[in-house]
């Protein structure tokens, strides 16, 4: 049987992952960064701001995770973020410092070093204020250690100095630097560094001999290149490209008039945010006073049977020709804005879906990737079926 | 906080409430004849008409024939301005397209003629005189215009920015001896009865809306500028509102994420008003519309179908409007002086002084109207009408003097070279301050972490938001943002509002998880007002924006959100 799983963030891979494993011949087709490769490196099943959930991970998705080189706890882990939060997550970046494992009353160094987005004495008062910090009794301290090597550092992205130290020398050097510092901290708090590889940060953590980790940082982030990384590595044959049409008979175009025929497809294209679902309002295309023909504002990227919905619902068309009001859409409106619900409703026989959208829990991840194990064995079962009656 | 409740009085000769163009103007005018002066805030500096214009101290050619008076002021105060803050200007050539047709033939004619009589007033704002272009001209100068035109006619004008305007104004009124407070709302206005100390004097009492804290002013002259918020504050002084009516018009704008066009743009709305696109600063703008408002003045923000309005009739024009990418509106209301019955548009944009004296109140006066082009003339009335009886011998200075920054030019590439600054932040930072850009970056030289980038949108520098809080009186992430444009170019404040919370908190020993609130209510502030011209673009961009949120901040509980 032959799946074709489209997306190549956390949800397609976990569909790829999922149908291979049930024997199927996948053929994945990865277009551009998404969501995943955005995402700072700290999943969830709820979003972050309640308290993490206690459900347990299935053994198919902690195996993947643990493949794709992700850490997973029993309990929560606790990541310091770049703006100075502390937050929970279920699962993290194995080059994130999770504060958890910290003995009580810990002190955590920063290095001070000029950068626009690291000033390490307001981010160790920002974070030492922090619920968590306090209520485990944390102290975070800027420490003078100069950690740029070059001039001009100070000007570089996190993402361009994370690069930095995959070369072996460079992240030597840096563990030198921080191993000679004294007096030793409990842990090492640093900038996004750590590597666009996944096993640079253990690397550099192995030869301190302390525990230390990267804060989240903004994207585009040091997680997001390192998941790609991982993913690459674990899955090496996939095709390049961005799919245009899937047709009712299951072949799949590419924009490159690539065409596959599959027996199932799973669509793990993502939301609003990186391209699966597009928002085109009738009154964006036109430069006339009334669109001559209503279209509905919303829709999936690729021409294929399938039906939008928001929470489960189907989308309606709104009631102004102008398209919806954008006000009813999106944050700080609504809570949980439609923005960030719209997804594939439904679609024909054969075609499923993944993604964080699909099981709207916005952003969270962990749902994402549970979806894509759903749908990628969901898309095996209809193929062993439609090969049975055949 | 703790409640402060410790009363401090303290004696000035004048009290002005309200911080807009007028209120600032009127506090520097009398600051600078010596006279000591108090001013009230009940927001922030530039927080109402002021800081949400067109950004435009235009000379008022749509008043020309209504009004000529308006326009001839106008066009003169606007000279001034530029001599006192030549830094803080920049040149918006106006392009008015006509469609061709009959009628079209006939409108150019009237239009090239409207703008000679203009010219007369052009040489008072160093304008250049119109000039009357052919279809193809238009074609060559602004490749964007379409549709079948007969041709059109140029006529030029000033940008600024408005916000800044308040605050060099403050800034020079505190640098004289004036005390200004922001965020401090005026809660009563007695006058010291018969037979006590200090009798027929005003006594002003506030209360700062951050720390809680009350501010007391005793006052000979209580000078009432707040615009739209005017009728509230005249009733606090027993002056019946109807006293001070002015008519609130809301206008608003849509900014876009750079310079769409070479020249600024008219058009015409499908109401048959006047609207236009303008390259202002670093972005594109389009505005305006003028509505009578009844909302609340604290509150003002532009909906989604204001911006659809505004966008067709763009886009008449200039198509490319509805596929550009909307970074924002703003909105503010205007304080029309109040007539029942004409439009909007066709109100008069005059201004006027009410005397109090006549409602019993003797020595408080109201500022009603007004634009922010003739805001100087209309503070050297107002304080001319004071002075004559406070500081008979001094006399106005406000066209003389320059603004602070405005003594010399600096040459932004020269800087950054010397600094290590990239060209363009250099530009931003002189266009800002003027000669003061060199002071925010001697702090630099004590803490070189200064010269990194906050907002790289803009850009702004870490000095500038500490030079901002601690000589602008920036309080919050959104008055940092009103002084330095942080946080309101095209990432919308998701790369520097916590950054800039986290700076705030560290300079006013404030807790740092306030800073990380600040930054919250900053970002929700600001999608609420993007939201409106939601387009396709800029969904997005509104979801990346979530997902920055979501990863590093957190959106926070309802409780930050409320002011």
């Amino acid at each position: 049987m032959k799946i074709v799983v489209v997306g190549g963030g956390i949800a397609g891979t976990a569909a790829a992952h999922a149908a291979r494993g049930a024997g199927a011949d996948v053929v994945w087709i990865v277009g551009t960064s998404g969501a995943t490769v955005l995402a700072p490196g700290a999943f969830d099943l709820t979003p972050w701001q309640d308290r993490p959930s206690a459900e347990a991970l299935t053994s198919e998705a902690k195996g993947l995770v643990t493949a794709l080189g992700y850490v997973a706890s029993d309990g929560p882990a606790w990541i310091a973020t770049s703006v100075g939060v502390v937050r929970p997550c279920r699962l993290r970046d194995a080059a994130l410092l999770d504060l958890a494992v910290l003995p009580r009353g810990a002190r955590i160094a920063l290095p001070r070093v000029v950068h626009a987005e690291w000033d390490a004495d307001a981010l160790a008062r920002t974070l030492g204020s922090d619920p968590y910090a306090l209520e485990r009794e944390l102290r975070f301290e800027a420490v003078d250690i100069s950690i740029h090597r070059f001039g001009g550092e100070r000007d570089l992205p996190h993402l361009a100095l994370a690069a930095r130290h995959d070369a072996e020398d460079r992240s030597a050097w840096l563990a030198a630097r921080l191993q000679a510092h004294s007096p030793a901290p409990d842990a090492w708090l640093l900038p996004p560094w750590l590597g666009t590889r996944p096993e640079t940060a253990a690397r550099i953590r192995g030869a301190v001999g302390a525990p230390l980790g990267e804060a989240i940082s903004l994207p585009p982030s040091p997680s997001g290149a390192r998941f790609r990384q991982a993913r690459d590595a674990l899955f090496p044959r996939r095709v390049e490209g961005f799919v245009k049409r899937v047709t009712v008979d299951l072949r799949v175009e590419t924009e490159t008039g690539e065409t596959f025929t599959a027996d199932a497809v799973v669509l793990a294209t993502g939301g609003i945010a990186v391209g699966g679902v597009y928002y085109t309002p009738a009154e964006a295309t036109l430069a006339g006073e009334l669109p001559t023909t209503v279209t509905p504002a919303f829709a999936l990227g690729i021409d294929a049977d399938v039906t939008l919905g928001e929470s489960g619902r189907p989308l309606l068309q709104p009631g102004s020709a102008q398209g919806p009001q954008p006000e009813h859409l999106t944050w700080p409106h609504r809570r949980t804005p439609v923005l960030e619900r719209i997804g594939v409703l439904s679609a024909q026989a054969g075609i499923y879906a993944a993604g964080d959208v699909m099981a709207d829990a916005p952003r969270t991840w962990l749902g994402a990737l549970e979806s894509g194990l759903r749908a990628g064995a969901a898309a095996c079962a209809f193929a062993g079926r439609l090969s049975e009656s055949r | 906080m703790p409640f402060d409740d410790r009363p401090s009085t303290r004696s000035v000769d004048v009290v002005v409430i309200g911080g807009g163009v007028n209120g600032t103007g009127v506090a520097r005018d009398l600051a600078l004849r010596g006279l000591s002066v108090a001013l009230f805030e009940r927001n922030d500096l530039a927080f109402g008409a002021s800081g949400n214009s067109s950004g435009m101290i235009h000379g008022g050619a749509r008043y020309l024939t209504q009004n000529p008076n308006v326009t001839a002021e106008s066009c003169r105060d606007s000279g001034y301005i530029q001599q006192i803050a030549p830094f803080l200007l920049h040149r918006i050539p106006f392009l008015v397209p006509v469609k061709a047709g009959a009628k079209g033939r006939v409108l150019i004619e009237l239009i090239d003629a409207f703008f000679e009589l203009y010219d007369r007033y052009q040489p008072l704002k160093r304008g250049e005189r119109h000039t009357r272009l052919s279809a193809q001209d238009l074609a060559k100068l602004e490749p964007g215009l379409r549709g079948s035109l007969v041709g059109g006619v140029t006529f030029d004008e000033w940008g600024v920015d408005g916000s800044r305007l308040c605050v060099l104004n403050a800034l020079d009124a505190k640098e004289h001896g004036a005390k200004v407070f922001v965020h401090t709302s005026v809660e009563s206005i007695h006058k010291r009865p018969p037979g006590m100390a200090g009798a027929g004097r005003y006594v002003v009492v506030a209360r700062n809306l951050l720390g809680g804290g009350i501010e007391r002013a005793e006052a000979k002259v209580v000078v009432n500028a707040s615009g739209a918020w005017g009728p509230l504050t005249a009733a606090l002084g027993h002056v019946a509102s109807s006293r001070v009516r002015v008519r609130p018009g809301k206008g608003v704008h849509v900014a876009f994420d750079r310079r769409l066009s070479n020249y600024a743009i008219m058009a015409e709305s499908i109401d048959g008003r006047q609207i236009f696109l303008e390259p202002w600063q670093n972005m594109s703008v389009i505005g305006t519309t003028d509505d009578d408002y009844y909302g609340d003045l604290d509150d003002v923000c532009a909906t989604s179908d204001e911006v659809r309005y505004l966008v067709q009739g763009i886009a008449r024009v200039f198509p490319e409007i509805r596929t550009a990418r909307a970074i924002g509106t703003w909105a503010g209301v205007r304080p029309t002086l109040h007539t029942y019955g004409p439009l909007e548009d066709k109100l008069s944009r005059e201004h006027m002084i009410v005397d109090h004296a006549e409602d019993g109140a003797p020595d408080i006066y109201s500022m009603i109207g007004g634009k922010l082009a003739s805001y100087r003339s209309f503070s050297q009335e107002m304080s001319d009408r004071i002075a004559r009886d406070l500081a008979p011998s001094r006399h106005c200075t406000t066209h003389e003097r320059t603004l602070p920054g405005g003594d010399r030019p600096l040459d932004p590439l020269l800087l950054s070279e010397t600094h290590e600054l990239t060209p363009v932040a250099a530009r931003r930072l002189v266009f800002r301050h003027g000669s003061r850009a060199e002071a925010i970056l001697g702090r630099i030289a004590a803490r070189p972490r200064e010269c990194t980038v906050v907002c790289p949108c803009e850009p702004v520098l870490e000095a500038e938001v500490r030079h901002v809080v601690r000589e602008e009186d920036a309080f919050t992430v959104d008055d940092v943002a009103r002084r330095t444009r942080l946080g309101l170019g095209a990432c919308g404040g998701m790369r520097c509002a916590a950054r800039c919370g986290q700076i705030i908190a560290e300079e006013r020993g404030l807790p740092p998880q306030e800073g990380l609130r600040q930054a919250r209510r900053f970002l929700h502030t600001q999608a609420k007002r993007r939201v409106a011209a939601l387009n396709p673009d800029q969904a997005r961009q509104e979801s990346l924006a979530l997902q920055v949120m979501d990863a590093t901040l957190g959106r926070g509980s309802r409780d930050d959100e409320d002011r």
